[in-house]
């Protein structure tokens, strides 16, 4: 068995000596830098004298410096403890003690801290020291030491009952197996990796080794900021090239809440979430509001069995289950579910989950009675341990196996594990308290949160137990509520009586009237936030329930209702809501007179203001009162791929030219099952830009950036005779009852007339919300200008988008008149004749999906609406297609276009039949049998019809 | 008891999403009759003259005007044409 130090070795051999290994915004380090520093730091440990097997911490807040530090140690063949920079004193204390650290490797910024802490009980060194005397250390780099794949490599803690911190020892050979299974599983070199977990979680480990293992890069934010705001956080991972994303799912929700619109991934290939419950919104979210390609993988597993254990691998249709599965264990790994005297369970019973594997940890350091009542010989195969994890599941009929709770006080906080038992012994140490009890609420996705109730002295105030808890314990173990009680009431077995304990959110009203109008916004704005029932001007964000989260959506909050910028600093620096009004109001009073700003300019208020007093806008400029460039008319007969494609076909039928040699452009495909998205449901491989191919037929489509005075640019526009096509946020169009002023949505209309005494655009818009028929409606200009700028004030800063199109008339190229199109159409066909057959073997994988979605009374309620959404764009596909060959001149025989209508007819019978199946209720079974039958023949004929192109 | 050309002439006005007149030589189009809302009115009409219309005919394509729709309701509710 391989053990990490080889592949450690491997991996910085397989690569040259300048691939960059890490990267944090300007920070790169090359594989020789990583090899030398390693070297370099096991050397230094060596010197100083420390041996196999002894513990170093690494304690640091540069990420770069933590991960520089733990190859080192286990180059240097000892025990890896790693501890951020920001965790408290006493916590860091007892972590030394119990994990027996003899050295402290720390950045520069830690140094001082950890001489502070440690004392006289172990050594601190600085990596930098270690790093720069590099020449000195660097013989032999750590060699001569010994490895083996049972050796103990590292100390991950989790948070013990009874006050101290548990301490699980990992088994070298256990990283190697999670972290081969999982190159093969991603298979595939070269790739970016993202670094966003902290140290002292140990999906840390496969941030790191991953990449290492396939010759990657681990990508590092800049700043923890970026990981707190979701905006930044969306952009970061697209510009940094992730290509495999690890995160908990309340990342994913983070990063989706910072996405306007939608964000296209293009090399994002996994997306794998671990940590918490996964809910099918935030699936339909994903697949929502990003255009990607990413595999979404759920990963399941304690720290005591090393990394991950179950996996799952997501798709689209889950958006429609309840709940998502744990799934299935990963190579080399049994999952039992067994009742309380460790019996299996009968299959769909409820039980605890139990993992057996030889590639879990040692256990816990130093505890052996919690070792013996969690860990157990497997009898059924020797070499294993069982690991009970206090997990409730059940496996179901298809072998997923799914979450159904907790066995004790364990609770998940937005994805950290917490015990509250060691949150009520920290907070029993404090000697005004006389007794407390703990509660957890998770009713609300998200919104988790911790109450505590405490029986104390008269002296002992709420801020009182929060300024203690600083000193103890990390800020998401804090409770978020603190209910004081005369006594704790009691059940008939004299415990506490959770269930009588009062509502700790009822307790809160408003005690005071005299809040001012900055305070009174910011309770609005806190309670939308945390989802709080009551907030006083005493109440703090963070003491509510407010984390890292969420404190870049009160920024941006505070931002929209008051125009002031606030920083982190300034929201974790005031203790109560009215201190954080004070800040507010001391910056609005310093504002006076800002200068504008896009956002400031174009925010929903002012919209809403000029709209009450009826603005009217300047047009003197205009050549006529009103104008339609006559002879622009709906396109309605198919459409194709997205809005901006059918408003140009208007604007080409206008001009005379025809939309053919758009559609031959493209070989229309299915999408592979895997790669469907809510989103993205067909593929058009493209030769040319849709640019390059109008121009061909004497269309420009010219874009420009227009920042100011759209409307009287468009005026301008169609004065000269040139259809404008812009984007739009449906957010601001008044004639789009299902966006207006709900919700932000990217669009593109065309504008092809105006009417100043109105004050109106003639457009080409839907008619209505399920139908996608153009019709000329009319847009007000002030509806027009704020959805203009919102659209491209939210999505053109994160790409370059087509947002304002002028269309002119422009000479065609001599030698691109309209030759043969048919001919063209079907040398790009011989051309792409590879890919096409290609993709037509994959079919029969996407109609079985689907005729498994709809091949029982059962099934069918599964999936209804999601595959209907896909059937439709596929009828839509393929009407394209057959409009194509039924206009394109020059075909040779009729076969081509015989054959795809009856394509599309076997894909609109499924289609309609799911749909009458929608309107009834009533599972049709003969109907549905037929419409399976002719889902049969598609993949034959989609073959004649290329034949039959290709060679007639 | 009315015929079923004056039941249909009923439905359809029902579900046409137009002001448009209706007549035999309607087009289906006209009355904004999509694909979806053609299957909702098929729906109706299996429900009113207790009829079931064939997998294929579920497509609006099939008919063009409103007249082709009733001689296929008329047809299979065995009714001669008038």
């Amino acid at each position: 068995m391989r053990t990490i130090q080889d592949l450690i070795n491997r991996g910085l051999s397989a690569v040259s000596d300048d691939h960059v290994f890490l990267e944090q915004k300007d920070r790169k380090i090359t594989a020789l830098e990583l090899k030398k520093d390693i070297g370099a730091i096991a050397g230094k440990l060596n010197t100083i004298g420390a041996n196999n097997g002894d513990a170093i911490a690494v304690f640091a807040y540069d990420r770069i410096a933590m991960i520089e530090g733990m190859l080192g140690v286990l180059k240097a063949a000892c025990i890896f403890v790693p501890i951020e920079g920001d965790y408290p004193p006493e916590m860091v204390q007892d972590m030394l003690e119990i994990a027996k650290v003899k050295y402290i490797i720390t950045d520069e910024q830690c140094h001082e801290k950890a001489r502070e802490i440690a004392g006289d009980s172990c050594k601190v060194i600085k990596t930098e020291e270690a790093v720069t005397g590099a020449e000195e250390y660097s013989v032999g780099e750590g060699e001569g030491n010994v490895y083996n794949a049972d050796d103990p490599i590292y100390v991950y803690f989790t948070s013990g009952t009874t006050g101290k911190p548990k301490a699980i020892l990992g088994k070298n050979k256990g990283l190697v197996h999670f972290i081969e299974w999982e190159g093969r599983k991603v298979n595939q070199t070269g790739i970016n990796v993202s670094q966003i977990t902290s140290p002292c979680h140990d999906p840390f480990l496969r941030d790191i080794f991953l990449p290492i293992l396939l010759s990657g890069k681990i990508c590092i934010p800049a700043d923890q900021n970026v990981i707190l705001d979701g905006k930044r956080l969306a952009e970061w991972v697209k510009e940094a090239g992730v290509n495999v994303f690890h995160c908990t799912p309340s990342i994913v929700n983070h990063l989706l809440s910072g996405i306007s619109g939608y964000m296209d991934y293009p090399d994002l290939k996994y997306v794998f979430m671990a940590g918490e419950k996964i809910s099918p919104k935030l699936l339909s979210k994903w697949y929502d509001l990003t255009s990607s390609h990413a595999n979404l993988v759920s990963l399941y597993g304690p720290t005591e069995t090393t990394l991950a254990k179950l996996c799952y691998d997501i798709t689209p249709g889950d958006c429609n289950t309840e709940i998502i599965p744990l799934g299935k264990p990963i190579d080399d790994t049994d999952v039992y579910i067994c009742n309380d005297n460790m019996e299996e369970c009968c299959p769909q019973e409820e039980g605890e989950i139990v993992i057996s594997t030889e590639y879990a940890t040692y256990g816990y350091l130093c505890n052996d009675e919690l070792n013996a009542r969690s860990f157990a010989k497997d009898a059924k195969a020797p070499g294993k341990t069982m690991y009970k994890t206090g997990d409730l599941g059940r496996i179901k009929p298809d072998g997923n196996i799914e979450f159904l709770g907790r066995k004790d006080s364990q609770v998940k906080i937005r994805g950290n594990r917490v015990e509250l038992n060691y949150v009520e012994a920290k907070i029993l140490e404090m000697q005004d308290v006389k007794e407390c009890v703990l509660t957890f609420n998770d009713e609300t996705l998200g919104k988790e949160y911790i109450a505590a109730y405490v029986v104390a002295g008269e002296n002992c105030s709420k801020s009182d137990i929060i300024e203690w808890l600083k000193s103890k314990v990390p800020v998401y173990m804090f409770p978020t509520y603190i209910v004081f009680m005369d006594k704790l009431p009691l059940n008939k077995n004299m415990k506490v009586d959770k269930k009588s304990l009062p509502d700790p959110t009822a307790g809160i009203e408003a005690e005071d009237a005299n809040v001012s109008e900055t305070e009174g916004k910011l309770i609005e704005a806190f309670k939308e936030i945390l989802d709080a029932e009551a907030v006083s001007t005493s109440d703090s964000f963070f003491a509510l329930g407010g984390s890292s989260l969420n404190v870049m959506t009160l920024i941006s909050r505070i931002y929209d209702d008051f125009q002031v910028e606030i920083s982190l600093a300034e929201i974790f620096d005031s203790f109560s809501l009215s201190d954080l009004a004070g800040v507010i109001d001391e910056k609005l009073a310093a504002d006076a007179g800002d200068t504008d700003t896009d956002a400031q300019t174009f925010s929903r208020s002012e919209y809403l203001e000029k709209k009450n007093k009826g603005y009217i806008y300047d047009v003197r400029g205009a050549g006529n009162t009103t104008k339609v460039i006559e002879g622009i008319v709906p396109f309605n007969d198919i459409f194709y791929r997205n809005c901006i494609y059918n408003s140009i076909f208007s604007v080409v039928n206008y001009y005379g030219a025809e939309i053919l040699p758009i559609l031959t452009n493209d070989i229309v495909m299915y999408r592979p099952v895997d790669k469907l998205t809510l989103y993205e449901k067909m593929d058009f491989a493209e030769d040319e830009t849709l640019e390059s191919v109008v121009g061909e037929l004497g269309v420009e489509l010219k874009q420009y950036e227009v920042k100011e005075n759209v409307i009287q640019r468009i005026i301008a526009a169609i004065d000269a005779d040139r259809p404008v096509i812009i984007g739009v946020d449906c957010f601001y169009e008044s004639i789009r009852p299902d966006f207006y002023l709900k919700e932000n949505w990217p669009h593109n209309i065309l504008v092809y007339g105006y009417d100043n005494a109105k004050q109106e655009m003639i457009v080409m818009e839907h008619t209505g919300v399920n139908n996608l028929d153009y019709q000329e409606q009319r847009l007000s200009y002030l509806d027009l200008e704020y959805a203009y700028h919102s659209n491209r004030i939210k999505y053109a800063k994160t790409e370059s988008k087509r947002y304002y199109l002028e269309c002119a008339k422009i000479p065609v190229s001599a030698g691109a008149e309209a030759g043969n199109c048919y001919g063209e159409y079907r040398s790009r066909i011989k051309a792409h004749m590879e890919d096409i057959t290609k993709n037509l073997e994959e079919l029969p994988t996407l109609l079985e999906y689907i005729e498994g979605n709809v091949s029982s009374s059962e099934r069918i309620k599964d999936n209804p609406a999601w595959i209907a959404k896909l059937l439709d764009a596929i009828v839509e596909a393929k009407k394209a297609q057959s409009y194509l060959l039924d206009h394109i001149d020059g075909t040779a025989s009729s076969e081509p276009t015989t054959v795809i209508e009856a394509i599309l007819k076997k894909w609109k019978f499924i289609r309609n039949a799911l749909y009458k199946y929608l309107y009834t209720e009533e599972y049709d079974s003969e109907l549905m049998n037929a419409a399976i039958s002719g889902l049969k023949e598609i993949q034959g004929l989609e073959f004649d019809f290329y034949n039959s192109i290709v060679c007639p | 008891m009315k015929s079923v050309k004056e039941e249909m002439y009923k439905l359809i006005v029902e579900y046409a999403q137009s002001d448009e007149k209706i007549e035999d030589d309607t087009e289906l189009k006209a009355l904004n009759i999509d694909s979806l809302v053609f299957i909702k009115m098929v729906v109706g009409i299996e429900k009113k003259f207790g009829i079931k219309v064939n997998g294929a005919m579920l497509d609006v394509a099939e008919f063009e005007k409103v007249s082709d729709l009733i001689e296929y309701v008329q047809k299979i509710k065995g009714e001669a044409t008038a």
